[in-house]
């Protein structure tokens, strides 16, 4: 069995206080890293590889390096708590029950690029992980860890959380920004990046809660050690999030580049009532859908990109031959339309489109020319928005067509579900 | 200075220019729609995506910023698809309104959509629609017509310095407008309808008075206060339907106020003077002037006191005339004028909201020009002391122009002189009191010059012929010495103009004729 990194504690009793933190060993790394300089902290990190969890796995070591040595303004981290990604629920659990370990990488990560100030922007609807976070930071700030010169060690640094209101779109870096200043979660243009101009214009680092609560394990027992745990350039375990037509759906620590096979089949039990596997989408609903041919594949970033779809933050979807693709395409579609921010032309105005025109299909008015269609108006959106927004619905609807095309085909000729589903009460 | 190509011509660019400015700037048309060079820069409407080379993306060329040796392609196969495509989801919620929508003919998705998009439309599905809203006296909001581009909320933030309106609900259900559906209170709302590229939002003022491809358009100046905002009068069928901003960077930028915008009420008001007046009743404007012109002649060769009024709210040409007709024909030094309110915020074009500098307190469009004719001759006396005068009987006779005196005075029996003449565009008080009233032609229906409250010379052009007998005071002045024995004989306003610039001090370089768009500065006191 796999060691068990960030959910070692989870099933300990009261593992989100500070007293059982510090007797398992919290904070020392803390300690370690405040007799670094900087500059050791980033190298360390930027060494074992850490990619962001949240989605996009872009090297996390790399991102604090981008942020100026020298500033204005002043500059923060935002943690990115929102968990918007359907098929994603891995956060919550960090944040309920082992709290402190994201405190202790945000603070780590914050003495490393030279923030002061740290945010938590928590998805609205996670009143229960906001009220552990706002604890834990206060038995935090009482042991000293946050606050003026911490541990005597000349550094200020504070962490706030900041509640979200309902958007899935805030999950964006620079959306998440907006809504953190206050106003509404719109995504900006890039450039100018976040680390050079982010939150109230200062330089700022955007990091997924998984992402940082692996930087404490980093620094205790080195880069080393952690990027040995997976592929190379694909370190580390994961949190993987399985939820659908399997036997043991949960939250499960693996190690990275672990086979889907085995996390479907093995860990989680095979599919429930012995069925046949119809579909897997591999992180997240953004990410392109997978056969049953395609199960073999490692679970790691480079992968998975070398097969057509994405890593993305772990969410496993399992799907079996009950299974309507077109009514998980269209509710899929429904999904991304009704979250859109409204900004852009392609997005706005696309993803209904979609949505519709599915609903048709699935309800059985689908046309001659509506897959065709479809396919052009992903085309038309994929690339020509301001945010991957309008990727994560247009790459997704793609791959369904694509993987599953008759199904849809039939859907048109037969005016009905091939397999006898009803469709949805929208 | 950045160098890069466009579709295969290179230009040279201003540093920290986008793309986009630089294609403008030398006159390559990248097609936009929420761009505006005076607002800040949003990049969401895509209708600017372009392709540049070593980049996998297509980049919106009004946020990526140039680059020395960036090599772009605004018409290559993908940019031209893109550009359909983002046409195309625009149409989709878009109403086929063009046949009752105000914009038509000046509408950039219409425009666009010639040119780039497709003929048909592949949606087939039900189209969102959204309930109307009123937006208060001056502007109609249609939200179906929207295409979401924020020029409105931008403009309104950070030009007009009125935060009024905002983007509510989220998606393709977003909508534009005031919180809790009140009224917008701008006076410069009205900016609105130039700042839309469509049809969302309109001018109740002009709904459904005219199609922009049958209207005249005329560059002239609004004569609504001393900042002199240059303006084009758009007209059908001899009267002017509504105003819109012409440029200058130097004046008014780009912009205008409702009350200017609105002014063109006044011209059309039922209390225009439109036929000559003797004691109250309509005569024939040659008999008029021709009793005037005895009256005024039996009181010079008496002897008799005779005091002249001239106006701010007068071109140069008019007051130069009047200034003439008072000194050379009447012989008197009786002449003055009176002033507009002081100002004592900065004049020039800022990038302060707009209530902080535009309006200028001098509610008048030639005080200026008014006070660099009238006192750089022998005069003596002003308003007040002329009205004073005449009812004690030292003035015999009073000439009014284009005044009216409750102005000055605010009684309502304004004033009693042996024989009151006036000139003037609407039935006022004045001309209510007056022997002889002749009626005079307004801002829109006149050439001639106001010099602004910054000394800056502007040229008037009249957009429609005068109401009723109506004509420019200059023109009264010189019936009036004609038939005093005086031989003017001006034929055109450049002809005033050219007396002027030989005549008075300051105004040696100004010509009629080669005026330029961005007025002329004289010295004056």
């Amino acid at each position: 069995m796999a060691e068990k990194v960030l959910t070692a504690r989870f099933e300990k009793l009261d593992s989100h206080r500070l007293e059982s933190y510090e007797r398992d060993g919290g904070y020392k790394a803390l300690k370690k890293a405040l007799s670094m300089k900087p500059e050791e902290v980033i190298a360390t990190v930027k060494t074992s590889g850490l990619r962001g969890r949240g989605g996009a796995g872009f090297p996390a070591g790399m991102k604090w390096g981008f942020v100026p040595k020298e500033s204005e303004k002043p500059k923060y981290l935002c943690v990115n708590a929102d968990e918007g990604e359907p098929g994603t629920f891995k956060d919550r659990y960090i944040m309920v029950l082992d709290p402190h370990a994201l405190i202790e990488g945000a603070i780590i990560t914050c003495y490393a690029f030279g923030a002061h100030t740290a945010y938590i922007y928590v998805r609205g609807e996670f009143k229960k992980p906001q009220k552990r976070l706002e604890s834990a930071l206060e038995e935090a700030r009482r042991a000293g860890y946050l606050g003026k010169n911490i541990l005597e060690s000349g550094y200020d640094v504070d962490i706030w959380v900041h509640p979200g209101a309902g958007s899935y779109v805030c999950g964006e870096e620079t959306a998440l920004i907006e809504s953190n200043e206050g106003k509404r979660g719109m995504p900006r243009l890039k450039p100018p990046f976040p680390a050079v101009v982010g939150l109230f214009g200062g330089p700022t680092v955007v990091n997924n809660v998984e992402t940082l609560a692996y930087v404490p394990h980093v620094i205790n027992r080195g880069p080393e050690w952690f990027a040995s745990m997976g592929p190379e350039k694909n370190g580390g375990t994961k949190l993987f999030g399985v939820s659908g037509h399997v036997k043991k759906p949960g939250l499960y620590e693996l190690p990275m580049g672990t086979p889907l096979r085995e996390i479907i089949y093995g860990i989680c039990g095979g599919i429930r009532g012995d069925k046949q596997l119809k579909a897997v989408i591999p992180g997240g609903s953004s990410t392109p859908v997978l056969k049953p041919d395609q199960i073999d594949v490692n679970m790691d970033f480079d992968s998975l990109a070398g097969i057509g779809s994405m890593f993305g933050s772990g969410g496993i979807i399992v799907m079996d031959e009950t299974t309507c693709i077109v009514r998980v395409a269209a509710r899929l579609a429904r999904f991304y339309a009704h979250e859109s921010c409204g900004q852009c032309t392609p997005c706005r105005e696309g993803t209904p489109w979609i949505a519709k025109i599915l609903q048709r299909i699935e309800e059985g008015h689908g046309r001659e020319g509506d897959i065709e269609l479809i396919l052009d108006i992903c085309d038309n959106i994929q690339g020509n928005t301001v945010c991957p927004a309008g990727d994560a619905c247009a790459m997704p609807v793609r791959a369904f067509i694509q993987q599953f095309r008759e199904e849809f085909e039939e859907h048109i000729k037969q005016k009905k579900c091939p397999i006898g589903r009803v469709p949805a009460p929208w | 200075m950045a160098k890069l190509v466009i579709d295969g011509r290179e230009i040279e660019a201003k540093d920290g220019q986008s793309v986009l400015q630089a294609a403008l700037d030398h006159g390559i048309h990248i097609p936009h729609l929420c761009y505006h060079p005076a607002l800040k820069v949003v990049g969401s409407c895509r209708m600017c995506l372009i392709e540049i080379e070593k980049v996998p993306k297509l980049q919106v060329a009004c946020g990526t910023a140039v680059r020395d040796g960036m090599v772009v392609s605004t018409n290559s196969e993908r940019v031209r698809k893109a550009r359909r495509g983002v046409l195309e989801f625009l149409l989709i919620n878009h109403p086929l309104d063009c046949p009752v929508c105000d914009q038509a003919g000046e509408c950039r998705l219409q425009d666009y959509c010639f040119e780039y998009g497709q003929a048909g439309s592949r949606y087939q599905e039900d189209k969102r629609t959204f309930p109307k809203q009123d937006l208060g006296a001056t502007l109609v909001r249609d939200m179906n017509r929207c295409i979401h581009c924020t020029r409105c909320i931008r403009f309104l933030r950070d030009v007009a310095g009125a935060e009024a309106f905002t983007l509510y609900e989220r998606g393709n259900r977003t909508q534009v407008g005031t919180y809790l559906q009140a009224p917008v209170e701008s006076p410069y709302s009205l900016n609105l309808v130039e700042v839309c590229p469509v049809g969302a939002l309109t001018s109740k003022h002009f709904r459904f008075k005219g199609r922009s491809w049958l209207m005249e358009k005329t560059r002239t100046l609004c004569a609504g206060c001393s900042r002199g905002c240059n303006v084009y009068a758009w007209s059908h069928k001899g009267r002017v339907l509504r105003l819109t901003a012409a440029e200058n960077q130097k004046v008014n930028r780009i912009w205008l106020c409702d009350y200017g915008r609105l002014s063109i009420d006044a011209v059309y008001a039922d209390d225009r003077l439109k036929d000559a007046l003797r004691m109250g009743d309509c005569v024939g404007l040659d008999a008029a002037l021709d009793e005037a012109a005895a009256k005024l002649k039996k009181y010079k060769d008496d002897g008799a006191e005779i005091g002249v009024v001239a106006s701010a709210r007068l071109t140069n040409e008019d007051n130069y005339a009047i200034r003439k007709l008072a000194r050379e024909v009447l012989g008197t030094k009786h002449l003055a004028f009176a002033e507009g309110r002081e100002d004592d915020r900065p004049f020039e074009p800022s990038d302060r909201p707009l209530p902080e500098w535009f309006q200028r307190e001098d509610q008048t469009p030639n005080s200026w020009g008014a006070r660099d004719i009238i006192m750089s001759t022998e005069q003596e006396g002003d308003v007040d002391g002329m009205i004073d005068k005449a009812r004690k009987g030292d003035l015999k006779a009073l000439l009014v122009f284009g005044e009216d005196l409750t102005r000055v005075t605010g009684e309502d029996k304004v004033v009693e002189a042996e024989f009151l003449f006036v000139a003037d565009t609407h039935k006022t008080r004045t001309v209510e009191l007056a022997h002889i009233a002749v009626p005079e032609a307004a801002f829109l229906e006149k050439g001639g010059t106001y010099t602004n409250e910054e000394g800056r010379v502007q040229r008037l052009r009249p957009a429609v012929a005068p109401s009723g007998c109506a004509r420019s005071a200059w023109q009264t002045a010189q019936e009036l010495a004609r038939r005093m024995g005086a031989d003017w004989q001006y034929r055109a306003t450049a002809e005033v103009t050219a007396e002027i610039s030989a005549k008075v001090p300051g105004y040696q370089d100004v010509d009629y004729i080669e005026m330029p768009d961005e007025g002329l500065m004289v010295e004056h006191a």
